[in-house]
Formats: structure tokens, sequence, C-alpha cells
């Protein structure tokens, strides 16, 4: 019986020792936690504010000016739209579960088609914003650092301010553009909300969404 | 006194009452289709939230008449003929009117800061704005922001039943339809309508109030028309993103702890494969 005592006590206070050096552990890699990425952090959040205020300086550079003709101002917008936001995932989001079921060939259809009407509406918007001063705000990191929401406020010349949220993907210290929100109004769940319903009421074939969109890019030119 | 009007106002809360216990509560409506906080985006049943899809097509259809043939050319005149000072006094004094409801439902919603406000500038509008023509409070440190009892309900937890629209009054919900009606009885210029029986008060207010609005955004309308592929689909998940946001009153959606409105957007990180389909 004794043996038996004896044995359990050394065994409570080996586990007893084994819990003590667990904590340890735990508080050092938790100090190491508060201390080391910080830094880390602090500077991705500058990069990205950079890469934003980079971002709206050009955009302010390339289109607002009225002198220029509209074809001009899309090609331009173009190129920082592709440069700068991140299409295919900004497409496979809109298109939601129904990018699954979507063929490699018609993903591709998708994409250009919807690059097109983005360039269509949005490029000939910036005509009148010169002169619109952007701010940046708050900035913080959303899934596990991958993503960064960065809040701003938008005074254009002749108009109430706008709050602007962005949603970046930063992948290798680059940002690219996911989403844009305005006074609490996404444009990636607008678009797909209304793709969605379209694709919903058509049975989903992604081909009825293509035409209506290229009628649309149609109209537009 | 003629009390058939409040008859009726209380025969449609009761209606739309009973829809509500229908309904299942705490139903919010998956703003992107995606309901509640989900992980994987792509095997979510794609829920609208929009059982009544048929009829508020139709109802969206009738509104949209109304709009082109009445309410559009009514606001296109009433910018074209009043200079902007005076549509800007006819905006103040319509907000400065609405101040009980506002003040009412601060208070039920516990934002202390928000009814001082609104107290503030009930009391300096109407003096110093001289009844409300001009908003001298906004220069003053307290800017204007409207409530409702829709929004009330809200923040008490209620979901918005289902997407509703409703005639005239456009896009709306089950619960901001009933926040409406109680509302209506809120507002002290309801009861003051009837005891000096100025008959329909609150239609020519809410008349000239809606026209003055409309007259505020015909060209945003408008290019919002000409881009959408599904106009109905477009104002509806505008109507309720922008509802969400009133409803946080402007504060940035922390999906971690607003539990009532998700806007979690789960974009896939295997964007690579559908880099590969472009140029």
């Amino acid at each position: 019986m004794r043996t038996a005592l004896r044995k359990q006590r050394t065994e409570t206070s080996v586990s007893r020792r084994a819990l003590l050096r667990w904590i340890n552990g735990a508080i050092v890699g938790v100090l190491a936690l508060a201390w080391l990425p910080a830094s880390g952090r602090a500077d991705q959040a500058d990069a990205a504010g950079a890469f934003l205020i980079s971002l709206t300086d050009r955009s302010m550079a390339e289109l607002t000016d009225e002198s220029i003709p509209a074809d001009e101002r899309k090609q331009r917008f173009r190129r920082l739209f592709k440069d700068n936001f991140d299409i295919p995932a900004i497409g496979r989001f809109v298109l939601g579960r129904y990018w699954r079921a979507t063929d490699e060939v018609a993903r591709g259809e998708f994409l250009a088609v919807f690059e097109d009407v983005m360039v269509d509406r949005f490029a000939p918007q910036f005509t009148g914003y010169a002169g619109t001063k952007f701010k940046i705000g708050a900035i913080r990191e959303v899934k596990e650092g991958n993503q960064l929401m960065v809040s701003s406020t938008v005074a254009p010349p002749n108009s109430e301010v706008v709050q602007v949220d962005w949603r970046l993907r930063s992948s290798n210290g680059e940002f690219k553009v996911l989403d844009v929100t305005a006074q609490g109004v996404s444009m990636a769940l607008t678009l797909r909300s209304e793709y969605g319903s379209v694709l919903k009421n058509s049975g989903g074939k992604i081909d009825t969404l293509i035409a209506l969109l290229r009628e649309r890019t149609a109209k537009a030119s | 006194m003629d009390f058939s009007v409040f008859r009726r106002f209380a025969a449609v809360l009761a209606v739309l009452l009973a829809l509500a216990a229908c309904a299942s509560q705490d139903k919010d409506a998956p703003i992107s289709g995606v309901p509640g906080e989900s992980a994987d985006v792509y095997d979510i049943e794609d829920d609208d939230n929009d059982p009544l899809e048929t009829v508020n097509r139709f109802m969206f259809a009738f509104d949209l008449t109304l709009d082109v043939f009445i309410l559009k050319p009514a606001a296109a005149t009433y910018r074209f003929l009043l200079p902007v000072v005076v549509r800007d006094s006819v905006r103040n004094v319509i907000r400065n009117l609405r101040s009980p409801v506002v003040l009412a439902n601060d208070l039920f919603q516990g934002e202390m800061e928000r009814a001082e406000t609104t107290t503030m500038r009930f009391l300096i509008n109407s003096t110093v704005g001289v009844l409300g023509l001009i908003d001298v409070a906004d220069g003053w440190g307290y800017p204007h922001h409207d409530e409702d009892f829709g929004q009330t309900l809200a923040v008490h937890g209620a979901g918005e039943g289902f997407y509703l629209v409703l005639p005239i009054f456009g896009p709306s919900s089950l619960r901001d339809g009933a926040g409406l009606v109680v509302d209506t009885f809120l507002d002290p210029l309801t009861y003051v309508g009837r005891i000096y029986d100025i008959e329909d008060e609150l239609l020519v207010r809410t008349a000239v109030g809606g026209i003055d609005t409309r007259s505020r955004n015909i060209e945003a309308i408008d290019d919002l028309q000409r881009d959408s592929i599904d106009f109905y689909a477009r104002i509806r998940s505008l109507y309720r993103q922008s509802r969400a946001n009133d409803i946080r009153n402007g504060a940035s959606d922390d999906s971690q702890t607003s539990g009532l409105y998700s806007s979690e957007i789960d974009f896939s990180d295997d964007a690579d494969s559908a880099k590969k389909t472009t140029d």
C-alpha cells in the first residue's frame, strides 16, 4: 500500500511540475505574441494606408480631368481597376454558389463582361470630382491578417462627406481591393444579391446573366 | 371627434402584428443571401428572405408607375421652380415637425446623447430657427438624425420578418411597416390635426416630404435604374444594407460582436484558381 501511495505522490508531483512548466511556457508565449507581431501589424496597417492613399491620388490625377475624352477615361480606369482590385476574387464572390457550377470558359466570359460593366459604370463618375479630399481613418485586420478593413472619409468639393470603407486583401506585402462600402452599402454584396436574384429566376443559367450584362455594356457605349 | 383614421391604422397594425406572429422571430435579412455567419459561402441555400417576392415585384412595378407618372414629375417641377433655400426650408420644417417621433425612438433605444441632440434641435430651430425654417442647430453642434419605430424594434432584437414592398412608400419590411404605423400613433401632430379638424394634415406633410426627398435623388435613382439588370433586387439589397447602417447609427459593422446583422464577407482565398481563367 505504501508503494502505491508513494507512486501516487510522485505521479502527482510529476504532473504538477509539467503543469507549471506548461503555464510558464504559455506565459512566455503570450508575452512573445504581445510584443513581437505588434510591430509587424503596425507595418502592415501603415502599408495598407499608403496603398490606399496612392490609389486615390492616382485616381484623382488620372480620372477627374474633364478635358480627356470618355474613352480615354475608361481606359485609364480599366488599368487602375485591373491593377488594384482583385477582380477574379470579386467576380467569384459576386456569383456566390453559382461559381462552382460554372465551367472555366463561362467563368472567363463572366469575369470579362463583369469588368466591362464596372468600367462603364464607374469611369464616368469621376468627372466633377476634382479636388475631392480623402482622409484615412481606422485600419483593422480581419481574417487572421489576410484582409484589412480601412475606414476613410471622402469629401467631394460640392457634396456632403461620405464614409467609405475599404476591404483589402494582403498577400506578400501586396494589396488589392476586394470591396468598397459607402455609408454601409457594400458594392460586392449589392451585386451579389442582384446577380443572385437574376440567376435564381433564370434557373441558375450563367449565360442569361452574361447576356444581360453584355446588353448593359452595349447600351452604355 | 372622428376616430375612423385611428381605427383604420389600428386595423392595419393588427394585421401586421398577426403576420409577425406567423413569421419567425429574429429572422434577419441575410443581407447578401448568406444567413448569419457562414464559413463556407458556397454551401448555403440562397435565401433572400422574400417569401412574398411575386406580390412584392408586382407592388414594386405599381410603385414605379406611380413614380414615373406622378412623383418624379412633381419632384422635378418642385426642384425646377423653387430655389435651394426654399426647398431646404421645406425640408427643415418637416424634419422639425418630426422631432417628437425621433425623440421618442431615441429614448426607447436608450440613446441619451442622441435624445439630447434631438431635443436641442427642436428647441433651437423652433425659436431661433423661426418655426423650424432654418436649421440653426446644425451649426451649433447638433446634427440631424432620424429614427423610427422600425429601428427601435430592430435594436431590441426584432428581425425584419421578411421583405415587403409597400404601396407608395416602397421598400420596407414586415417590422418596418409596422414601425411606420406605430410612429403615426407616436406623432402628437396626428392628434393635433384631429382636434383642430385640420383634415389630412398627415397626408399633406407626408406628400410634401416625399416630393422634397424625391427631388434630392432624381439623378441617383436614374443612374441606379440604368445600371441594374434587376432593379427590384438591387433596391431590395440597397434597402436592407442602408437599413442595417441606420440601425447601427452608422457605426462600423463589427460582425464578431453584432449578432443582428452579419455582413461578414467571405472572399475565397483560392482566388488563384480564378485568376488562371482571366487574360
